[in-house]
């Protein structure tokens, strides 16, 4: 059924002047209307098409959803490491790669570039092409899973995703430390971040309001039997902490990826480096607005419905969720991506 | 034309740094894959971003093929010069711009080698993960362009798993700047698609890496076997287990003997197969590690199990892998070195085919391969001198590369296209993906000169030569993995 429906995209995409891909549209800020595009949906692609526990390898067909992939994997102890956000709800996994959506443990072991080994998408000729490969290591030909991540269906729609897998750890604990000063934070993120201790995610949270402080929120993983000596060791470093274990820290992470923690809200994604943030902090503390460090300092997360002037030197952040993105505009694409979409989708259909 | 050019370049670079003369040409006439030669027109030695970007724009105007190389220790042809070409020698590029203990990030030109950027980040205790093994004179811009691999890659990636920004001119000059220092993007992934593209989309300029923290501990552990395939075995039993080493080898008979014969790392000479597993990480978790993976180890039933008890025992064990090649190499005059992967749970099946193609064609094969991650490196002896024999290597070489894709595993699995294996990249992908690939080449390239001919099929090809070791493999300091 599923070949039908991709021969079936194929003469959409060769007979009209513009297409767009949806998925289930749970990242509400990629939602744009465009004149006279026919949308195509993604969601008769589902269904995984090839699991072998033994060779940390899954092939899914792009329209399945994320917490479906996540339960095939959970049944052989194994996870997708770059930790899918929104992965609780209708979020197709191909949505997931085109918005390049990994959550705060992709930390641990890297995002989804690192583990997206081969894609099969439809490009703006109508052609399927394959790049990648079935097998964790390859190096034949064009990276083209790389360009599919965060590339937000404008080279194409991606039907078919093979990723590498990993051994869930059995068991996760997360600490979370206050601090009264912003610095004090930050040392404590940056000396974990950059020690031998093994972190699954670090995620720094600006209370909101007048002498607001800062949380630090720290999850590890691994073999049972060693969590609490990891604890232990993490606590000498952040005293003024509480631990969470089991279906507390599931949940706690669980509401983290899924914004539960800025409901209604838009979100605006802007990558950084952990360096910018004490002056982002001033700009941002004055507007109250709720807002997650996550990644140890690579990203923020801003429950804003637009884009101050303030930030603009911090770089163009991404709308997520809500909001309209006139006001916001995009990152410049520079000769090496315009000559790649020229390439792909010589006709601009896919937008 | 070509005096013409070369006047141009003449503006750019002082004679001591612009090589016309035969002498000076001579060493880089090949690179790691001895099989292939080309004299190139001329060799420029750039010291500086705009030295570079200014010969590309001239090669631009010119109409004349260009090949960026570090140190030449490509196993595919990569950096083999373009017939009535010219070859942009990255070395004097050299400088690590900027290290960054707190954002964990080296921002480095191509032409420093790969161990070099651990060794700076060593004092922060950090290092950089890729480690093929030619790591002490590999280049950085030499990994970027073939996507370089070694011995971590399961756990840790490849080296496009470790760059995170790019400066880059590309082949009609233009610059662009792809990335940056975040580990997050917003934008589709140009850098992952630059990185392993061959030096097809131009040259890097300068290159942000990605550093992690040093492992706190090792646990790194030698396993002797009576058949290769128990070996094999023990490497899915611990998969199966739900540990994930930093990195599982296993090498056979033959390369037993000669990394012994080479560097003593006191390897049992009568194993038909060896193993190495290590794990590593935060001490308390790798010590739980290590005892889940024992029971698995003796339950497999090698007949001897070696701890390394120290760092220099565990260098030692890593010793002897690492120079297996050109171990190996020492027992035979010429030698063709492949890289093909097989998933993981045909490793078995893959070894005992290659066997039979082995004695099928009269050619010894050794085998060392990264068992983790299924990449084989099958290393085919021959002499040059006798007559077909290299005809009958390349053939051996052949049908080691269709199993792999037979197997649904690819063609390459760290050392790239390049010219060895450019006619069986079409065999692992259907027409319309080699169709897209050509387009996007022509696209970023439309005038076909940066290092045309290599991975896509569309330049001539040199004749195939029969010739020994490379130099700097003689001198003990390239392998072949």
């Amino acid at each position: 059924m599923s070949s039908d429906r991709i021969l079936e995209i194929q003469d959409i995409v060769r007979r009209s002047t513009r297409v767009h891909v949806v998925g289930s549209q749970t990242k509400t800020g990629f939602h744009q209307e465009v004149d006279g595009a026919v949308q195509i949906s993604t969601g008769m692609l589902q269904g995984v098409v090839a699991y072998d526990p033994q060779e940390f390898v899954i092939t899914v067909l792009s329209g399945t959803r994320v917490s479906e992939v996540v339960d095939v994997l959970a049944e052989q102890g194994q996870y997708l490491p770059f930790d899918p956000l929104l992965s609780r709800g209708q979020a197709t996994i191909g949505g997931t790669v085109a918005s390049n959506a990994a959550g705060p443990g992709r930390f641990r072991f890297g995002g989804i570039r690192d583990f997206l080994l081969g894609v099969r998408f439809v490009d703006g000729r109508g052609n399927c092409i394959r790049g990648g490969g079935q097998v964790v290591k390859n190096a034949a030909g064009f990276d083209y899973p790389k360009l599919m991540v965060g590339s937000q269906g404008k080279l194409g729609l991606i039907y078919e995703l093979t990723f590498k897998v990993f051994p869930r750890p059995e068991s996760f604990a997360t600490m979370v430390s206050r601090f009264v000063d912003l610095n004090q934070a930050l040392t404590c993120m940056n000396q974990i971040a950059s020690s031998a201790m093994d972190v699954e995610a670090i995620d720094l949270i600006p209370d909101i309001g007048v002498g607001a402080g800062y949380e630090l929120a720290i999850r590890i993983g691994g073999i049972a039997t060693a969590i609490p000596n990891r604890l232990a060791r993490l606590q000498k470093l952040a005293p003024d902490s509480r631990v969470m274990l089991d279906r507390e820290d599931a949940s706690y992470w669980l509401d983290v990826s899924s914004f539960v923690w800025a409901p209604s809200a838009s979100m605006l994604k802007l990558p950084i480096t952990a360096k910018v943030i004490p002056e982002l902090e001033q700009t941002l503390s004055d507007s109250q607005v709720l807002r997650r460090y996550s990644v140890a300092g690579n990203v923020v997360w801003i429950a804003s419905p637009q884009c101050e002037s303030g930030w603009s030197k911090f770089g163009t952040p991404q709308v997520f969720l809500g909001c309209s993105k006139e006001s916001i505009g995009s990152p410049r694409t520079g000769p090496f991506g315009l000559a790649l979409k020229r390439a792909i989708d010589p006709e601009m259909k896919w937008s | 034309m070509s005096s013409q050019f070369l006047s141009k370049l003449n503006t750019i670079y002082p004679g001591s740094r612009l090589l016309t003369h035969d002498a000076g040409l001579v060493p880089y006439e090949s690179d790691g894959l001895t099989a292939f030669r080309e004299k190139p027109i001329a060799v420029v030695l750039p010291e500086t971003a705009d030295e570079v970007i200014r010969t590309v724009r001239c090669c631009f105007e010119s109409n004349i093929p260009f090949v960026a190389r570090g140190n030449g220790t490509s196993l595919s042809g990569g950096s083999l010069p373009v017939k009535n070409g010219i070859v942009i020698s990255m070395n004097r590029m050299n400088r690590i711009l900027r290290l960054d203990p707190i954002e964990r990030l080296a921002v480095v030109e191509p032409g420093v080698i790969n161990l070099n950027v651990t060794k700076a980040a060593a004092p922060f205790g950090l290092l950089y993960a890729p480690d093929p093994s030619s790591q002490t004179v590999c280049t950085i811009g030499g990994n970027v362009a073939f996507n370089s691999g070694g011995a971590h890659c399961l756990k840790y990636g490849m080296t496009s798993n470790h760059v995170l920004g790019l400066k880059v001119v590309l082949p009609d000059g233009s610059i662009d700047e792809l990335g940056g220092c975040s580990l997050e993007s917003i934008q589709p992934d140009y850098v992952g698609m630059f990185v392993g593209s061959e030096g097809l989309f131009g040259i890097a300029l300068e290159i942000t890496l990605r550093l992690i923290p040093k492992p706190e501990v090792y646990r790194t552990v030698m396993c002797a076997y009576r058949s290769i395939k128990a070996a094999g075995d023990a490497v899915s039993q611990i998969i199966a287990s739900g540990l994930l080493p930093g990195a599982m080898e296993i090498m056979d008979n033959l390369s037993i003997q000669a990394a012994e014969a080479a560097v003593h790392p006191g390897y049992p000479l009568d194993a038909a197969g060896l193993l190495i597993v290590e794990l590593e990480g935060e001490a308390s978790q790798v010590e739980a590690e290590f005892g889940r993976l024992l029971p698995l180890i003796h339950a497999s039933q090698p007949y001897l199990i070696k701890e390394a008890k120290d760092t220099y025992e565990r260098q030692q064990i890593w010793k002897g892998r690492k120079s297996a090649f050109s171990a190996v190499g020492r027992l035979s005059p010429d030698f063709i070195v492949q890289d093909g992967v097989v998933p993981r749970g045909r490793l078995g099946e893959a070894l005992e085919e290659i066997h039979r193609l082995s004695e099928l064609h009269g050619i010894r094969v050794a085998n060392v391969f990264h068992a983790g991650d299924g990449n084989l490196h099958p290393l085919m002896l021959y002499d040059g001198k006798q007559a077909g024999a290299l005809h009958r290597a390349e053939q051996l070489a052949a049908e080691i590369i269709s199993l792999c894709i037979r197997f649904g595993g690819s063609i390459t699995g760290e050392h790239g296209v390049g010219m060895e294996k450019r006619t069986f990249l079409p065999m692992m992908y259907q027409p319309n993906d080699m169709e897209s690939m050509h387009q996007i080449r022509r696209e970023i390239d439309p005038k076909n000169i940066a290092n045309p001919g290599k991975m896509l099929m569309d330049g001539e090809a040199p004749a195939l030569t029969t010739s020994g070791m490379h130099p700097l493999e003689k001198a003990g300091v390239i392998s072949r993995e």
